[in-house]
């Protein structure tokens, strides 16, 4: 048996970061959790750059690395824009009629990451302007912009933690509605401001404390959206 | 059959000789394709008996017959899932370490894709197990680090 000599050579812990790391970026992403808990020292390579080019040019060839994107949302590292991607294909992998595009994945993460702030996130129509001008920016038409950013807020909001301060988070959605009239494609879509009572009356319909907080925002969902769904009713 | 009479390049052959002593021949052209090979070849000369310490008799020929096939360009899918077939997770790992070594640069993406499969979504234990590996995170350090790494769609976060 080969074993006595073998032993020697299988030793894939000796083996330098960049080539453990071509193995990593072949498994997909649903491993990496399970191969970051492996050791500590697997962990870090999810933090190197090296790590995250490696995986760009394997799984997203085409985009060129180098390449900046115009627009106020800043692409970031090569990490970012990995996650940017992703994010892209699984919002919109499915339609074969809207690219798949690296600046949804950015808007999605900047939205994101600026609606869970624990201070006071900017007001909507402020976060939701900055995604149109990076949309516009990159070159797409003032309607695709509108889409793209409906989209986004939609995959946003169904990605939100369930806990406290997504609800107020919501609340303030919710009034912030129609408050300060705005052009197109600044304008919120219908189907977002939809979907902010819907979370509210049915995932977070126990989070109001009071009666009157609940009617309150019943008769502002009745003065957007006639019917109202009776599932919002509680029934 | 030997064909040493030659001297092209294209029919030329290289001897190659393993960690545990054993002779492999093998043709210029697919030689080139190793390129820690190529470069012995480059010191040495190619009349020499080319040393790999680091690889034994039991891989060394499958790494040939990959190359074999791949200098008449002939490797497809299902010559490569017949490779490996039968091949069991050490033996990978040491035909995978052996290409590493070789600096071969084909075998080594293609055992990369194998090895990355044979571990798709298996525990982490397994992992651990495969690569001969010690867990040296305590319990809460691992359960912390999931819920940061949950790389799933749904809370994907950034570290620092």
């Amino acid at each position: 048996m080969e074993r006595k000599n073998s032993k020697e050579i299988i030793d894939i812990e000796k083996l330098p970061d960049h080539v453990v790391i071509e193995i990593f970026i072949r498994t997909g992403v649903s491993d990496w959790t399970q191969i970051s808990c492996v050791k500590k020292q697997w962990a870090s390579l999810f933090r190197t750059e090296c790590f995250w080019q490696a995986a760009l040019s394997h799984i997203y060839p085409f985009t060129n690395p180098s390449q900046t994107l115009p627009g106020p949302i800043p692409p970031g590292l090569a990490k970012r824009r990995f996650m940017a991607l992703h994010i892209s294909e699984q919002i919109f992998g499915c339609d074969p009629d809207i690219q798949v595009d690296e600046i949804v994945g950015h808007g999605y993460l900047f939205l994101k990451e600026q609606l869970q702030l624990s201070i006071m996130p900017p007001h909507s129509g402020i976060l939701h302007g900055t995604m149109i001008d990076q949309f516009i920016g990159c070159g797409k038409s003032r309607d695709v912009a509108h889409e793209l950013a409906s989209r986004v807020w939609l995959a946003v909001l169904d990605n939100l933690e369930e806990n406290h301060h997504t609800f107020c988070l919501l609340k303030r959605l919710a009034q912030e509605g129609d408050q300060v009239f705005l052009p197109y494609p600044y304008t919120r879509s219908i189907k977002v401001q939809w979907r902010v009572f819907e979370k509210l009356f049915t995932d977070f319909r126990d989070c109001f404390n009071h009666e009157v907080d609940y009617y309150d925002m019943l008769a502002c969902a009745k003065s957007r959206f006639q019917p109202i769904p009776s599932a919002w009713l509680g029934y | 059959m030997a064909q040493e009479a030659s001297s092209s390049t294209s029919s030329k052959t290289i001897s190659l000789k393993t960690g545990d002593g054993e002779i492999f021949e093998i043709e210029a052209s697919a030689a080139k394709q190793m390129k820690t090979v190529q470069r012995l070849i480059d010191d040495l000369g190619d009349d020499i008996t080319i040393p790999l310490h680091n690889v034994f008799s039991k891989e060394l020929p499958k790494i040939i017959e990959y190359y074999k096939k791949d200098i008449t360009g002939e490797i497809t899918k299902d010559f490569e899932a017949e490779f490996v077939k039968d091949l069991n997770d050490d033996e990978v790992k040491v035909l995978f370490l052996a290409a590493n070594y070789l600096d071969a640069n084909k075998l080594f993406e293609f055992l990369s894709q194998n090895i990355a499969d044979r571990l798709e979504s298996k525990s982490v234990e397994y992992v651990r197990k495969y690569f001969g590996v010690e867990n040296d995170f305590t319990p809460e350090e691992e359960s912390k680090l999931r819920e940061e790494r949950a790389w799933s769609f749904r809370g994907i976060k950034e570290d620092e």
